[in-house]
């Protein structure tokens, strides 16, 4: 587990002989001169002799660790998550600190509750000040703890290093937000050529919640700020979410000012305005940014820090509804293939064509490329292999490869990624969205791939993120 | 508290302080993706079906158990801050380069090794069936020097614990590179088997020849399997899964320690082998069939995000749970982007190992282990998950170390027959299948355990460690007689 490649951490004590890339045969593999593993008194361990079990088991053992929770049949996986998601949100456990209470009480988790406003977890020990400090000592010094830890001696190294590794999460987080405010703006830019958008969204991966306010989504928009809500309420001066309302009634009447795209009726003539304005999808809530500048000192930490949770289990949940969707999408593909060996259907098949199943096969393949299983089960009355002489035969004819081709545009986009070491970036081809898996069987996934649409882009979620930033 | 049926009892050893200490700026060691992998099971749910354990800081005591007094003297003693004073000492360690000198460096030597020994402790016990330890796996460090970023070798330490109470230890190495550090410990005995499948040829740390095969007493029992760049999961398991067969059949051990080293997975800073994090669990996979006490260890992986998506996978393996592809949120999400997903993907590198290649290996080697003192008609083989039962069993949910020790292990292992061989099936289909026909010693705890299964189902903790003692003692009469080598206990 050591490394030749790195030129500063070459270890030239151990060379190896040199030996061909395409060796075949093992006799040429054996190197003369190799390295070989010492023997002798220096080099070997001493084996210790087969024992008897000691009759006194525990007392041994209990020195050895700290058992710190061990398992439970006694609590339904529910009610344990339960319990941990009310220990973070009241009291501001995590759950490993959570299930240790729970296992201190002897899975009594009666007891447990009782117990959790007794203690609390160590608050965050780093100030903005600590914060700030940190950042600009990182940008000057670089990854050199013990220099920083000169500029910072009352946080010892093992602080440093458990915050650095948390920051860069955060700071990867503010680089995937540019990148997409980035991708944004050309495509809004090509938006103001072409006076249309269409299809230019397909391809990107998080927030953009706006382009149909009324496909496949039961939220309505408010019609002061435009974000989403299940709510509205509704007023003389048109339906309102939450904030807008209150607004509204507080003023006696007032519309609440924002920094959020203009309303989408209005969208198109504010192309000028659209430049100031943060990334599509995010929104700043006006009061809150108020309560930031003016309020007493903390007052905008402590809102920020509660967006910031916000954000956080928003994520949470968007990533165990997309488990819950793999799941589901799963088992989905299972009864499919379960009812495809049940019932065959070539009663069904008859290898002429019709005019519908040419233009059925046609927008088959610019939904799914040359995925011609996934077609074939679309369509139900043709097989896999017509579907395939379908398209060598009509190629030409109906311009296939031109669709293909368009089709491939859609589903290959470049996307920029940090390596984890060293920052430096790395061009990777990818799947069109981190987010949607690629369709494959038609029906199960065109809903599946809705619903993970509605979760991702939670107008919610951005708001808050844009309004912490 | 009761144990579901077929899930095996799972102790992970992990502390929390691990991730903070950092090897200097470049280094591509990051004991930070020890939490990574932690804070992944932990928000996947897996962490609340284990025993977890916060380890104790082995004592430098227990290190010179392997480890030389004077090297474990100098690691205690040097500082980033004071090593100027020790230039010679560092030299003569190997300590400076590869193996830098960090803040907290004793510390996370005692943490890595107080896991790794635990583990053992604890499966001595009988008291889990899988121990995992992923702070450990060092697999480099020699007795008396530092080697690839390694300095104290708790595989080492964890097998000379194990060595108390099974007569033979298998030890089998999935990282990239080789195995030296164990090997050349256990390198002269046969109590120990060490297997390595490793890249071989103008790579770290140069040794590792297929015709390397152990010294003395422990002549073919040092197993090397050398591999060329690019393996895949397909080549991978073509050679594994029968060298590894092979091995628990001819040389049957009693417990059994994998270091899973994630260097080997495709993508990796520092390796070059094209395994996914599927191929690479396939082994743990293998392996935990078999029933043995079964200690997993980490190792090397230098491309982190990976590294901690391996080690999940493996630990839900472990556990026999099933765990989606999308990755839960966690606090270091964003490392795992732009598809934040556990599962990889191989890249388009080329596969350098010839199946050709693969087979010569595969029988060079099978030539090797026909060496070994075998035992005729003893057939040892993988069983399916789904055939591993044991009862449930009421236990102490207080104190875990407190329950009933045997009943779990015993009803799954079966490693010897001196008693019947109809007994076995269908209720213990362990190891040892057939009918035992030598008479070399077999680790002292065999005949308790057999005892245990022979007492229907059920067992008092006092009544069998009774008749350890007895049979322990008719065990070793017999074994003194046998001019075999494997009842060789050293004085
Ligand atoms: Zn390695």
């Amino acid at each position: 587990m050591a490394n030749d490649n790195l030129e500063d951490l070459k270890n030239g004590k151990r060379p190896a002989t040199s030996a061909n890339a395409e060796i075949m045969d093992i006799d040429e593999l054996i190197q003369e001169n190799a390295e070989k593993i010492r023997v002798g008194r220096d080099y070997q361990a001493v084996i210790p002799k087969l024992l008897v079990p000691p009759k006194n088991r525990r007392e041994r053992l209990n020195r050895k660790a700290l058992l710190v929770w061990s398992p439970t049949e006694n609590i339904s996986e529910i009610k344990l998550n339960e319990y941990i998601l009310l220990s973070k949100e009241k009291y501001g456990y995590n759950s490993e600190q959570a299930l240790g209470m729970l296992y201190w009480h002897h899975h009594d988790m009666e007891k447990a509750l009782s117990d959790l406003s007794n203690f609390a977890p160590l608050p965050d020990d780093w100030s903005t000040d600590d914060k700030v400090t940190f950042e600009s000592a990182f940008n000057s010094i670089g990854k050199n703890f013990l220099r920083i830890k000169q500029m910072m001696p009352d946080k010892p190294i093992a602080s440093l290093v458990k915050y650095y590794y948390l920051w860069k999460n955060k700071r990867k987080k503010s680089s995937v937000i540019d990148r997409q405010a980035k991708k944004l703006a050309s495509v809004r830019a090509n938006e103001n050529q072409n006076g249309s958008r269409e299809g230019s969204s397909s391809a990107e991966s998080e927030p953009d919640d706006k382009k149909d306010p009324g496909e496949g989504s039961s939220k309505q928009s408010c019609s002061i700020c435009g974000v989403f809500v299940t709510t509205l309420h509704p007023t003389q001066k048109g339906s309102m979410c939450g904030t807008c309302h209150t607004h509204f009634r507080r003023t006696n009447g007032g519309i609440r000012p924002t920094l959020g795209p203009p309303r989408p009726n209005n969208r198109h003539l504010n192309v000028a305005r659209n430049k100031r304005l943060p990334p599509r999808g995010m929104y700043v809530n006006h009061d809150d940014l108020q309560s930031i500048a003016s309020g007493s000192n903390g007052q905008g930490e402590t809102v920020l820090s509660a967006m910031d949770d916000e954000v956080v289990s928003l994520k949470c949940k968007i990533q165990s509804n997309k488990q819950e969707i793999g799941h589901v999408h799963k088992k989905l593909k299972l009864d499919v293939t379960e009812f495809r060996n049940v019932e065959p259907t070539p009663s069904r098949v008859i290898s002429r064509w019709s005019n519908d199943e040419v233009m059925l096969a046609i927008q088959g393949m610019r939904k799914y490329g040359k995925d011609f299983k996934a077609i074939a089960e679309t369509m139900g009355t043709k097989t896999q292999t017509h579907l395939k002489s379908f398209y060598s035969h009509y190629r030409k004819r109906y311009k296939l490869d031109t669709i293909l081709q368009k089709y491939d545009a859609e589903q290959n986009t470049v996307i920029i990624e940090l390596s984890d070491d060293e920052d430096e970036p790395v061009i990777r081809k990818d799947e069109p969205s981190s987010t949607i898996t690629r369709q494959s069987t038609p029906s199960a996934l065109a809903s599946g791939t809705r619903l993970i649409n509605k979760l991702t882009l939670n107008p919610k979620a951005h708001q808050t993120a844009a309004a912490a930033k | 508290m009761s144990i579901t049926p077929f899930k095996k009892r799972v102790c992970y050893y992990y502390d929390s302080d691990i991730g903070n200490y950092y090897y200097g700026q470049g280094h591509p060691m990051k004991p930070h993706r020890i939490r990574m992998t932690h804070n992944l099971l932990l928000n996947y749910g897996l962490y609340r079906k284990m025993e977890i354990y916060r380890p104790h800081k082995a004592t430098a005591e227990e290190m010179t158990k392997f480890h030389s007094d004077e090297y474990i003297r100098f690691l205690r003693s040097i500082r980033p801050d004071n090593m100027n004073d020790y230039n010679k000492q560092m030299q003569r360690f190997n300590v400076g380069e590869d193996c830098p000198v960090f803040d907290g460096l004793y510390e996370f030597c005692q943490l890595s090794a107080g896991g790794s020994v635990a583990a053992a402790v604890k499966l001595n016990k009988q008291s889990a069936d899988i121990c995992i330890n992923w702070g450990g796996g060092l697999h480099h460090a020699k007795k008396s020097e530092a080697s690839g970023f390694c300095y104290v070798n708790d595989i080492v330490l964890g097998i000379l614990e194990l060595l108390k109470y099974h007569q033979r230890v298998l030890y089998i190495d999935i990282d990239v590179h080789h195995g030296d550090g164990v090997e050349e410990a256990f390198y002269t005995t046969d109590r120990v088997m060490t297997v390595s499948f490793h890249k071989y040829g103008e790579y770290f740390p140069g040794t590792g020849d297929l015709r390397d095969i152990g010294a003395g007493k422990g002549k073919y029992y040092a197993v090397n399997i050398p591999l060329r760049d690019g393996m895949d999961d397909d080549s991978y398991e073509s050679i594994f899964v029968p060298i590894i067969t092979k091995v628990m059949e001819t040389f049957q051990p009693s417990a059994v320690v994998l270091q899973c080293g994630a260097d080997s997975l495709t993508g990796d800073r520092l390796g070059c082998f094209n395994l996914t994090v599927k191929g690479h669990g396939k082994c743990v996979e293998f392996v935990k069939r078999y029933g043995l006490p079964f200690l997993m260890v980490g190792g090397g992986g230098y491309t982190i995000r990976n590294v901690s998506r391996c080690w999940t996978y493996e630990t839900a393996v472990a556990l026999g749970a099933e765990i989606a592809n999308e990755l839960p949120y966690n606090d270091y999400f964003e490392y795992f982007g732009p598809d934040f997903k556990l599962h990889i993907s191989p890249s388009n590198m080329t596969n350098t190992n010839a199946t050709e290649y693969l087979e010569k290996i595969k029988n060079r080697l099978f030539e090797n282990l026909r060496m070994l003192p075998h035992a005729p008609g003893v057939q040892v083989q993988a069983i399916p998950e789904d055939g591993v039962r044991n009862e449930s069993e009421d236990e102490d949910n207080v104190n875990p170390d407190e329950r009933n020790p045997q009943s779990i292990t015993d009803k799954r292992i079966a490693p010897d027959n001196e008693f019947s061989d109809s007994e076995d099936e269908g209720m213990a289909p362990g190891v040892g299948g057939g009918g035992r026909k030598d008479n070399r010693s077999y680790k002292t705890v065999a005949p308790a355990r057999k005892q245990a299964r022979l007492d229907s189902n059920r067992m008092e903790v006092d009544e069998p460690e009774f008749n350890i003692l007895k049979d322990d003692k008719e065990d070793k009469s017999v074994s003194s007689d046998d001019s075999n080598k494997k009842d060789a206990v050293k004085s």
